[in-house]
């Protein structure tokens, strides 16, 4: 995977950049995050380290699923109502990004598509269908913090409402609701078992 | 919430205190060990029902707090529900990984089997099939084994729904052991399971489970296991294959030449001893020769001979009732008025040998006569005797092997009630 490398225009630290297309990073040495605007690295402001858990992902430790390799070089936390969830943001051999959702031993991989559209928060209630998809979970959550590198801006403390959607076959399909508008994502359910971390 | 982790609490009844075992955010209930009070994890741990009659379960070889790895993944146990249903119980474990999130442990009747929820549904609903039929689910052939209610007779620790004793759920179960697939309705949710059964052994070196309590001889889900017979079915495959191999191989390709092939025909002899004398040429001698005769004699009344050519010494000796020499295996058949010879030999010189036919002593007075015998000699043959022995051998043991998994399956399938 070619990495390049910036400068924090904080510490002044090497900051090696894995995914050419990301947009925030966190530097590890001074904690600042950064805003990255094609060649000009933007500092955003200093955010708390985020409290470690055990956590089957690590940033910068590859794992592989079904004979291919990631690397999670993001990470983003949400807070909901129940506890939180993670999003690890990981490049897989051929250079692409793919999100990783968890919670508690739940593992979903998805991406981003193009929301439908109009949707309304509220249309979607527990347990109705939308379009051939259950809706299984909805609630409001809120960024906690993030570390590593991202393709997307993400505001620390910006909440959000969340559908989660589910059909046939370990198909997830999920939504957020925010003043920015609808972002969606569709994905798949898999078993942690499978999910096989390199030492 | 995981994040704001606490590790006891007093119970909302009757005051205990309470060890929480490392359960996450999805934990809903937790059931006081003391008074058997079902309290809302959710809801600042408030009652929702008291069971202070519950027996604690007699045959539990696990207890609240245990710890072990499986799958090298590391797990503790959170929760305990015994189960009840036509006659027979077991209990479900709840077991918690801060990496790899919630399972169950299931012990019946001495077996273990590690369940997990699966959001991947099956290819049909287990209620709409019949048993033994058959679907897909996490990639693999399920049959339908059996459907039944079961009601909750004990309950305690943290649980990720809320269960009470008396709540009642239907399951219905397959199999592809060691797998299961199981699908379990309550009145408020449909939800799947996929499961594997783990060697008693390896739960009670991970986790110390109390060795107390011996696993009955049949399962649904025990692997078969056999330690001779399916061992040595497995050895006798290949040979199955090589002896397979090599006898088509002779067969076809090693069944020798022709050296010569002969119709003699022969004159009335009357009531006068005969010999007559046929030669043939033998080139190779690593291989057998096939001496092949028919005639149209009087039935048994010829012994055949064989030696070099100019040696006193006979090679072999052919008859009905005395055959020796160097022979490796001769069939002599008389039918009638035919007799049929097929000899294998081998000699240690190249050259020219003879065959005489020998008249046997008898009392019988009338006409005898040769009058046509067919002589057939081949050289270079490789008998495929031996081969054939071991492919019959190998085929026997894996076919026994074959009866004793059958008797097997048999048996596993009987217990659910549709193998009889």
């Amino acid at each position: 995977m070619n990495t390049h490398t910036i400068n924090c225009p904080q510490c002044g630290s090497d900051l090696p950049l894995t995914f050419r297309y990301s947009k925030l990073m966190l530097c590890d040495h001074c904690g600042s995050s950064l805003f990255l605007e094609d060649d000009a690295v933007r500092f955003a402001g200093k955010q708390s380290i985020l409290p470690e858990y055990p956590s089957l992902l690590q940033l910068k430790q590859t794992f592989s699923y079904l004979n291919n390799t990631y690397l999670p070089v993001g990470h983003i936390r949400y807070d909901y109502e129940k506890g939180f969830w993670d999003e690890w943001w990981v490049i897989d051999n051929s250079g692409e990004g793919v999100w990783v959702t968890v919670d508690e031993g739940d593992f979903a991989f998805e991406r981003e598509i193009e929301p439908p559209s109009p949707l309304q928060f509220q249309d979607l209630r527990l347990d109705t269908m939308f379009d051939g998809w259950l809706v299984t979970e909805r609630g409001h959550a809120t960024c906690e913090g993030f570390e590593g590198e991202l393709p997307k801006i993400v505001t620390i403390g910006a909440s959000f409402d969340y559908v989660d959607l589910s059909k046939r076959g370990g198909k997830l399909f999920s939504l957020e609701f925010s003043d920015q508008g609808i972002k969606a994502a569709k994905g798949i359910w898999v078993d942690p078992f499978e999910i096989k971390v390199d030492e | 919430m995981n994040n704001k982790k606490i590790e006891g609490i007093q119970c909302t009844q009757c005051n205990a205190p309470l060890s929480l075992h490392g359960g996450g955010h999805k934990i809903k209930s937790l059931t006081c060990q003391y008074c058997g009070t079902v309290m809302d994890a959710h809801n600042d741990f408030k009652v929702l029902a008291q069971f202070s009659e519950q027996q604690k379960p007699a045959n539990s070889p696990l207890s609240m707090g245990m710890q072990g790895r499986i799958k090298g993944i590391h797990f503790t146990v959170i929760g305990i529900i015994e189960w009840y249903s036509e006659g027979s119980q077991w209990i479900d474990y709840q077991i918690f990984s801060s990496t790899h999130g919630y399972a169950w442990l299931v012990h019946d009747r001495g077996h273990w089997i590690f369940l997990r929820r699966t959001r991947h549904l099956p290819s049909k609903s287990l209620w709409s099939i019949s048993l033994l039929q058959s679907f897909t689910a996490q990639e693999r052939k399920f049959r339908l084994y059996e459907r039944f209610n079961a009601q909750i007779t004990y309950v305690v620790g943290e649980l990720t729904w809320i269960a009470r004793v008396g709540d009642q759920t239907q399951l219905a179960e397959a199999i592809a052991p060691p797998y299961i697939f199981s699908e379990e309705r309550s009145d408020k949710e449909t939800e799947f399971y996929f499961g594997e059964y783990i060697d008693a052994l390896e739960i009670e070196s991970e986790f110390g489970a109390d060795k107390k309590y011996p696993a009955s001889k049949m399962h649904p889900l025990k692997p078969y296991q056999s330690k001779v017979i399916a061992p040595l079915a497995k050895a006798a495959k290949p040979f199955a294959w090589l002896s397979l191999f090599v006898s088509l191989l002779i067969i076809f390709f090693m069944h020798g030449n022709t050296v010569d092939v002969q119709l003699v025909t022969t004159e009335n002899i009357n009531n006068e001893k005969v010999q007559l004398t046929y030669e043939f040429p033998v080139k190779k001698t690593k291989q057998l020769i096939i001496l092949q005769l028919d005639t149209h004699s009087a039935g048994d009344l010829f012994d055949f001979l064989i030696k070099k050519k100019n040696s006193t010494r006979p090679l072999l000796q052919l008859g009905s009732n005395n055959t020796k020499g160097s022979e490796k295996n001769t069939t002599f058949i008389i039918k009638k008025k035919i007799t049929s010879v097929r000899s294998q030999f081998n000699v240690t010189k190249a050259g020219v040998y003879q065959l005489s036919f020998i008249e046997k002593k008898t009392n019988i007075t009338q006409n005898k006569f040769i009058s046509k015998v067919k002589i057939k000699i081949k050289e270079g043959y490789v008998s495929a005797y031996y081969f054939t022995l071991l492919l019959i051998f190998s085929l026997l043991i894996i076919f026994v092997a074959y009866l004793f998994r059958l008797s097997f399956e048999s048996a596993r399938w009987r217990a659910s009630g549709v193998g009889s």
